[in-house]
Parts: structure tokens; C-alpha cells; sequence
């Protein structure tokens, strides 16, 4: 005969909240069917292990659930009912009664009222302790789980400033979040998205700092995700985000709970998904991803100078290779005459047209970067040093490439990594194919127009209702100290600007009053 | 009454895009015709120029205090009735065709002239126009924002190229003052005054999206005349007394010149790429601006609830009246010299001064009054 | 031949990107006076492409003089 499962009919992810077999056997076994008898299914029944139907039973995951509770729990059970030394079984309502009072040690014990729940519950990491001739069963949370340890975050280093990094686990993480904010008006909302992963995600702002318009915004876009399951952050942030068809993040993530912190008392709000070591910020604009936690630990001024650097970056991040072309292949007359004559120098001979030149070695760079990065890291290092060094020179040894060109390109991919968010660099990454594009038939015009359509489409964006590109366009003067420098913190510019609320500083000068 | 747009722009957005299409192509052409007109005394004639560009401001800024959310087409749709004002409306839209018409064919012929001298002027046009249909596309809350973008950049390129040239100045280029006479300066500065602040009238289209502080409004209009006058004299200055009026007369775009001459410590030189920069933002915020008053008369004349679809078969349409009109330099100039400033001149400034001598009439406001869209 | 690829293009492009703006109910005479509009600087565009002899749109400016050409 077929087995009959009690989730038959319904959708992956869904259950019907069917009622719960009063008779504990066949409860049981139908639990053992749902799950396919999975060998980490753990039931203990009390009393004689013969019998059909045992008077108690607790039922658990063997590895989200903390074994050692649950055995202290059944000897405690067994005792207090009077299990005799001589064998002889406990009588089965003193069991009931016994697991029922003691269930405390374990944790506060909820009723389970259907078939639904109980696997919730059980899934979650819950004991379940299932009572013969009981509509009712109880769960209590027993859930342990091994995370990682808080470490350094690998991606994102800091010469200055707190080293650790968020993990898996987002209890562990929002006690990362609590250790720094010790106010009762930051405030975590819990809610479960995914139908099967059934992942927490906890919206996280502090109360009457965040704009009550952006919390609402967020809390209405999380709600409306519907789908079978989130695996990290990066589902969230690609369901909640504005304009879903810009490659611009509109959203930040950051692995670092100090970073987080700051940005909460700034006024933004933030999103942990558990499971992802990755939090989420927003609202961003586009200059925040510009911006590094330690630029708040370093002294303002070096701050300010490197935020300046990162813009260089970027210009020359996005930039550089297609300037070169337009300037080599249309305005030549632009350059000084010593300059022009070591450039063309160098090219003659070179085969391609400065385009494919270019086209071929950012290419090949991105494949060394990639290449690079899944590797294991000594491999790694050991697949960058190949590439850049070896096959650079060979290029140009071998004149398929000019010097000036793996110098541009070198440049371009220094550059790149001066940007402080990963995430901003990909879209830069992208488009400077596209600028090369547009240098090789339109010179210097094209660029000008393609960056003009670039500030078009920037200026379009928003982020959780915010424009993307304050405090610059709309200008808000008291913003742009802490935009394009990083003014001290002494001088109370650094307010929550974005989502100000009237009387809220974060500084008073008490040394001067 | 049909609501209005969603677009708002604030009154800093309305100055800085006032800026824009005061200085538009004029940064590139205007020295060379004053320089053919009033020599070494282009400068004069800019000053003559601001200042009746301030009473232009004036004019201006009085009449958007009447027009309330009606644009300047809407107003006289109002006074007029449905027929004569779309006739009316007609014939601005055919002035705002033109005028993008005219701005396609210098930036095609510039761009031959004197940076890609093997490209098509089809493509450089329709390059052009796919960052205008764009512009249009995201609508004017967007384009508004992205004039806030540039503004300081090009605030200090242009600072930075001006300060560049000041090794090169030789100051006896000025003189004699005013020995072109006064005649010729005067004419100068109509040139100056029609190419700059006439066709600035653009901003009298903007009403209905601008914000509800219309004393900021009104005073951006000053702060943008006088801060784009300024801008042009600036230049104008420069051309005299780096070029000399010799050279000014003799080159079609003395601007570029200009920048060609910069050179600093061998190795700050040739920084006409700023330049470049710097005119085809503006002249891209004046054919935008015109472009964006073509398809708000359209959709106001036909009473569309939303322009903005209109955005891509008008760029084709202006393709294809740029390649069909494009002239050469020489019939350029004559266009620009001989017949603009007319249609400058009755477009931009008796229609404007008539609407306001209308609304003196107690009548008419209140008509006008009757008339607005209700707020949105 | 050319003009007209680039025209067809163009209006495909713009036929892409407004799709759902064009066919929304209500709005039948947005589609009307675009497609008019749209039609119309094809057929321009095609015929210069073509060679055939057009008025200059811009030689009506000359009416603002009072019909003085040049």
C-alpha cells in the first residue's frame, strides 16, 4: 500500500494545518512517514518500548537540537515518575504527568496545536513531546546550532576600527548589533520569508531615528516577498531594491557590525537575514558606497583625502581605457608632442586597432580576476602573479600589446579596487566596457554623451524614496561634509542627514561650553 | 482640467538649468560674431547685454508670477480659446523645432570642424538624440536633478580653464575702448542679447513643474541671467584679451582656440577636452530644455494626459529635420545672423511682453485665474 | 536605404521601450498623434536618405522678417 503523508496535496513549503492524532503511535509513525523516516529524526518514547502506543514521547532533529537537554530531560522524567531499579515500568500517567511539569528544563513548553506547527517546530529545532490520548502537543525550543566563530571579515579589512565581522547565525548577529546600541529604541521586527527555508529576517532601525516612511517602505517590500526560499541576503536585496532593472545597488551590505551600527544611528535602517553574514542597508545613495567605516575611525582630514582618492578611482576606474582610446585613435592633436611621439612609438607594430587592444586586455583581466578569485587562495595568488606579470610582459615582449596599453589597463584595475563597496564596482566594471565602446566610434563626443546619459540614468534612481545621488542633486549643503570630505567630528556636521529627525545630535562640544 | 505632471523642480534646478541654456551654444559662437561686430569691444557689448538682460529678467519674472501653473503656450490657450491658441501653439512649437534644429546642425558641424572629422553627421546627430530621448524619457524631475550634478563641475572646469589662461593675457588687446564705436557695440550687444537671454525664454514652459515658492522662482530668474551673463562675459573677455579681436573675427569657434592656447608648465596643455565638456553640456540642456517645450506643446495643444511617449517619435522627427536642414558653416552663420534674431525677437520677446501686457488687464487674469489645473 | 534601417530601428526601439505606456486603455490618442508623429519622421528621414528634394524646415524662420529670405 502506498503510504499516505499528511503534507500530500499541499505545495512544497505548505502544509495544511490538519488536527493531531490524539493516539501517540499513530501520531508518531505518521511523523515518521511525513519526513521519509530520515535517519536524523530522533523519537524517544517513554515507558515499555513494546507497547503500541507509549504514554509520552519526545521527538527531535538529531543535530539542530540540543542532544545532552534532551537525555538530562528523559532521565529527569523517568525518575520523577519512579522508574524502579527492578525494571518494572512506570506507571503511564505518572509519565505523562512527569514530562509534562519537567518540560521547563528544557524550554517554556508551547502548545502545538496541528500537524503545521509541529513540524515548524520540529524543523526549527524544538523538542516535541507528544502525550497519548492528547489533542495537544508541546514544543519546547531546544534548538543548538554550531555557528562560526566571529572572525575577521575576509572581504572587507580595516587597518583601523573593530575587527569583527557578522557570521551565519543571526541571534549571534543581532547580539553584535545589541553590544554596540545599548538603547531600547533599536528595535528588531522578526518575520519569516520563504515558503520551505522558512529563513528569519529581521528589519532593524532605531525607533524615532529611521524615517518612519522608509521603515514602513521596507517592512510593506519585505512582506510582499513571496518564494520558496532565501539563502542570503542577496535574494532580499534583489527583491526589496527600487529600480530592479539598474545594475546600480541601491542597497548596501556590509559584513561588519560596527558599520551597522553607525548607519543605524545615522537614521537608516538595516536588514539581517539569517543565515547570511551580509547586512543590509538602506536607503543608499550613491555616495555612500564611496565610503568606508573607517573613515569615521581615521583622522577626518586623511579621511576626506582618501575620499577624494576613491572619486579619482572611480573616474579612472570608469574611464581611463576608453579616454585612451578616443584619444588615441581621434584626438591625437590633443596630446603634447614629446607624449604623442613615445605613444605611437610604442604602437607601432602593435597589430589591432586601440580598441580590440584594449577590449582584449580588460577582458583577459577580468578572466585572470576570476579565475583568481574562485581558486583556493595560494593557487590564487599564484594565478595573478601569472597573469598579470608573465603574460604582461610576454605581450609586450612579443608586440601584440603596447607598453602603455598594460599600463592603462594595470592602472584601470588598481583603480578598481580603491572602491570601498564590491558592490559599486561591478556596475563601473560593466560599464567601462560599454565607454570603450563608445570611444572607438565616437572619440571624446561619445564619452561625454555616454556620461551624460550615465548621470541621467544616476540621478533617475532612488533608493527607499530618497534620490539616489543626494546630498549632491537635490543639494543639501549640511550633507556634503560628510559626503565628499569627512568633516571632524567635533564640528557636529556629521548628523543624521538622509532621514534627519528635528533634535537629534550626535555630538556636543562639552570641552567648549 | 487634466492634473498636472508629476515632475517638481526646485527653484536652485530652475536657476542652474537657466544657466545652461543661457550659455548654450553661445559660449562657442557668440565670440566669433561679436568679435565680427564689435571687435575689441565684445565685452562692452556683453555688459550693454546684461544689463538689458536683467530688465529681460524682470519682464520675465513678472510674468511668471501671473502665469501660476499654466505654462507660457497654456496661458495663451487660455486667453485665446481652444483654436486660436493652438495656432499660436503652432507656431511655437515649430519655433522650439527650429531652434533644435539649428543647435543639431552647429553641434554636427562643430564636431566635423574640429574633433571627428570622418564621422557622419547622421550619427553624430542621433548619438546626440539618444541622450535627449533619454532625458526626456526620465522626464524633467530627473533632468532637473542631473543639472544639479553637473553644476559644479562645471562651475570649476570652467573656473579652472579661465584661471589657465590668465599667463596669455596681453591687455593691450582691449584698447582702443569703445573704438569699434558705438553703433557697432550696440549691435553687438542685441547679438548677445538675443542669442543668450532671448532664448532663455525656454524657462517660461517650465511653470507648471516648478515648486510652490515663487519668489525663489522669481529670483532664480535673476540669479541665472546674471550668473550666465557673467559666464559669457567672462569668456568674451578672455577671447579679447588672450585672442585679439584679429582672431576672433578670423576663427569660427574662438572658445576653442581658447583652450587650445592654455599651456602651463609644458605639461598642462590643449585642454580643449574641458571646453568640450563644458559646451556640450550646455548646448545638451538648451536642446533639451527646447525639446522638452516642443513635447509639452504638443501634448497641451492635443490635451495628452502623457507626454512622455511622445519623447521617442519626436527625436526621429528632429533626426530627420536636422539632416534634411543641415547646412553648411558659411550658410550657418548667414541662418544665425540674419534670420534668428528675428525669430528671437518676436518669439521670445513680443510674445512674452504682449502675454504680460494682456494680463495688465484685470479681465484677463481673471480669466487666467478661472482657467489653472487644479494641484496635483 | 540606410536612414531608412536607422528610422525602423528607431521606432522599434521606441515601440520596445514605451509598449506598455502606448496600449494602456484611455490613451488612444497618445498612440495616434506618436505613431503620426513617429510615421512622419520616418518618411522624412527615408525620402532624405533617398535623395528626394525637401523643403529646409529651417528657411521658415525667414518668416519672422516678414518674408526677406537671407
Amino acid at each position: 500500500m502506498k503510504p499516505t503523508f499528511s503534507w500530500e496535496g499541499t505545495e512544497p513549503g505548505m502544509l495544511q494545518p490538519l488536527p493531531l492524532d490524539p493516539d501517540a503511535g499513530r501520531l508518531l509513525e505518521t511523523i515518521r512517514q511525513d519526513m521519509g523516516g530520515s535517519g536524523d529524526l530522533v523519537i524517544r518514547r517513554f515507558g515499555d518500548p513494546a507497547a503500541p502506543s507509549p504514554p509520552a514521547a519526545l521527538v527531535y532533529i538529531d543535530g539542530i537540537s540540543d542532544e545532552e537537554t534532551a537525555d538530562r530531560y528523559i532521565s529527569d522524567v523517568l525518575q520523577a515518575a519512579g522508574a524502579e531499579e527492578d525494571g518494572l515500568a512506570p506507571p503511564a500517567a505518572a509519565v505523562a504527568s512527569a514530562a509534562l511539569r519537567l518540560l521547563g528544563t528544557i524550554g517554556s513548553g508551547d502548545p502545538v496545536p496541528d500537524m503545521a506547527a509541529l513540524y515548524e517546530r520540529l524543523l526549527s529545532g524544538s523538542a516535541i513531546l507528544v502525550l497519548d490520548g492528547s489533542e495537544l502537543a508541546f514544543a519546547a525550543s531546544n534548538a543548538k546550532w554550531k555557528s562560526r566563530e566571529i572572525a575577521e571579515s575576509p572581504n572587507q579589512t580595516a587597518i583601523r576600527g573593530p575587527r569583527e565581522s557578522f557570521t551565519e547565525t543571526m541571534r549571534v548577529n543581532t547580539a553584535l548589533l545589541r553590544r554596540k546600541i545599548k538603547d531600547p529604541r533599536l528595535w528588531m521586527e522578526s518575520m519569516q520569508l520563504g515558503r520551505m527555508t522558512k529563513t528569519e529576517v529581521c528589519l532593524i532601525y532605531i525607533q524615532g531615528l529611521a524615517k518612519p516612511s522608509v521603515v514602513e517602505e521596507a517592512r510593506s517590500r519585505l512582506q510582499a516577498i513571496d518564494i520558496d526560499g532565501v539563502l542570503d541576503s542577496g535574494y532580499v536585496e534583489e527583491l526589496i531594491a527600487d529600480d530592479r532593472r539598474s545594475f546600480f545597488p541601491t542597497i548596501k551590505n556590509t559584513e561588519l557590525p560596527d558599520s551597522v551600527a553607525g548607519e543605524l544611528m545615522e537614521g537608516k535602517i538595516a536588514i539581517l537575514v539569517d543565515g547570511s553574514p551580509d547586512a543590509l542597508i538602506a536607503p543608499a545613495p550613491f555616495f555612500t558606497f564611496m565610503q568606508s567605516a573607517e573613515d569615521y575611525y581615521q583622522a577626518a582630514l586623511y579621511s576626506s583625502l582618501l575620499r577624494m582618492l576613491r572619486l579619482l578611482g572611480l573616474f579612472i576606474a570608469l574611464l581611463l581605457p576608453s579616454i585612451y582610446i578616443a584619444i588615441t585613435t581621434f584626438h591625437r592633436d590633443m596630446l603634447p608632442f614629446t607624449l604623442l611621439f613615445s605613444l605611437m612609438a610604442q604602437r607601432e607594430g602593435v597589430p589591432f586597432p586601440a580598441f580590440v587592444e584594449a577590449l582584449v586586455m580588460e577582458i583577459t583581466f577580468e578572466i585572470l580576476r576570476e579565475a583568481g578569485l574562485r581558486m583556493p587562495r595560494p593557487i590564487g595568488q599564484a594565478v595573478s602573479v601569472v597573469g598579470t606579470l608573465v603574460i604582461g610582459q610576454a605581450a609586450v615582449d612579443a608586440g601584440i600589446v603596447s607598453a602603455a596599453m598594460v599600463i592603462v589597463v594595470s592602472v584601470t584595475a588598481i583603480a578598481t579596487f580603491t572602491l570601498p563597496s564590491y558592490s559599486i564596482s561591478i556596475p563601473i566594471r560593466m560599464l567601462r566596457f560599454a565607454f570603450m565602446a563608445v570611444a572607438a566610434s565616437f572619440g571624446l563626443y561619445g564619452i561625454i554623451l555616454a556620461l551624460l546619459l550615465l548621470l541621467l540614468h544616476l540621478s533617475s534612481l532612488k533608493t527607499f524614496g530618497e534620490s539616489y545621488m543626494s546630498p549632491i542633486a537635490p543639494l543639501r549643503t549640511r550633507g556634503l561634509a560628510d559626503t565628499l570630505a569627512r568633516a571632524p567630528r567635533w564640528t557636529g556636521f556629521l548628523q543624521p542627514m538622509l532621514s534627519r529627525r528635528a533634535g537629534a545630535r550626535r555630538y556636543r562640544d562639552r570641552r567648549h561650553d | 482640467m487634466k492634473p498636472i505632471g508629476n515632475g517638481r523642480i526646485s527653484a536652485r534646478q530652475f536657476k542652474i538649468m537657466i544657466v545652461f541654456s543661457l550659455i548654450g551654444d553661445s559660449i562657442l559662437i557668440l565670440p566669433n560674431l561679436m568679435g565680427n561686430i564689435s571687435h575689441q569691444d565684445a565685452w562692452l557689448s556683453q555688459l550693454a547685454a546684461i544689463a538689458c538682460g536683467m530688465a529681460l529678467a524682470w519682464a520675465y519674472a513678472a510674468l511668471l508670477g501671473r502665469l501660476g501653473r499654466l505654462s507660457f503656450v497654456g496661458a495663451w490657450t487660455a486667453l485665446l480659446g481652444r483654436i486660436a491658441g493652438s495656432a499660436l501653439g503652432l507656431v511655437y512649437a515649430y519655433g522650439f523645432y527650429a531652434m533644435v534644429l539649428a543647435l543639431l546642425a552647429e553641434i554636427s558641424l562643430f564636431m566635423r570642424a574640429q574633433m571627428m572629422r570622418e564621422t557622419p553627421a547622421e550619427a553624430i546627430m542621433l548619438a546626440f538624440l539618444i541622450v535627449i530621448a533619454a532625458g526626456l524619457r526620465y522626464g524633467i524631475e530627473t533632468f532637473a536633478r542631473t543639472s544639479e550634478l553637473l553644476y559644479p563641475i562645471f562651475i570649476a572646469m570652467f573656473l579652472f580653464l579661465s584661471l589657465c589662461l590668465l599667463p596669455q593675457i596681453k591687455a593691450d588687446q582691449l584698447l582702443p575702448i569703445a573704438g569699434a564705436g558705438m553703433p557697432q557695440i550696440a549691435e553687438g550687444s542685441f547679438l548677445s542679447f538675443a542669442y543668450g537671454f532671448l532664448e532663455s525664454a525656454v524657462l517660461l514652459m517650465l511653470t507648471p513643474y516648478l515648486e510652490d515658492d515663487r519668489k525663489a522662482a522669481r529670483s532664480a530668474i535673476f540669479k541665472g541671467f546674471l550668473t550666465g551673463g557673467l559666464m559669457l562675459f567672462l569668456i568674451l573677455l578672455l577671447c579679447v584679451l588672450v585672442l585679439g579681436p584679429s582672431m576672433m573675427e578670423l576663427k569660427h569657434y574662438p572658445t576653442f582656440q581658447l583652450a587650445q592656447r592654455i599651456e602651463i608648465g609644458r605639461f598642462l596643455e590643449r585642454l580643449e577636452a574641458l571646453l568640450t565638456f563644458l559646451w556640450i553640456v550646455t548646448v545638451f540642456y538648451k536642446a533639451l530644455l527646447y525639446s522638452f517645450s516642443l513635447q509639452k506643446t504638443i501634448s497641451e495643444i492635443a490635451r495628452l494626459q502623457d507626454d512622455r511617449i511622445l519623447a521617442m517619435p519626436l527625436c526621429l522627427l528632429m533626426l530627420a529635420g536636422g539632416m534634411i536642414s543641415v547646412p553648411n558653416i558659411a550658410a550657418y552663420n548667414e541662418l544665425i545672423k540674419a534670420q534668428f534674431p528675428y525669430y528671437d525677437l518676436i518669439l521670445y520677446l513680443g510674445g512674452p511682453l504682449l502675454l504680460l501686457l494682456l494680463l495688465a488687464i484685470p479681465a484677463a487674469r481673471r480669466r487666467l485665474e478661472a482657467r489653472q489645473p487644479r494641484a496635483g | 536605404m540606410y536612414a531608412l534601417l536607422t528610422g525602423c530601428f528607431w521606432l522599434a526601439a521606441a515601440a520596445a521601450l514605451d509598449r506598455r505606456e502606448l496600449l494602456r486603455r484611455g490613451r488612444k490618442k497618445e498612440l495616434v498623434l506618436a505613431a503620426a508623429i513617429g510615421l512622419a519622421g520616418l518618411l522624412l528621414f527615408a525620402a532624405h536618405g533617398l535623395h528626394v528634394p525637401l523643403p529646409n524646415p529651417l528657411d521658415l524662420t525667414s518668416l519672422f522678417r516678414g518674408g526677406k529670405t537671407g
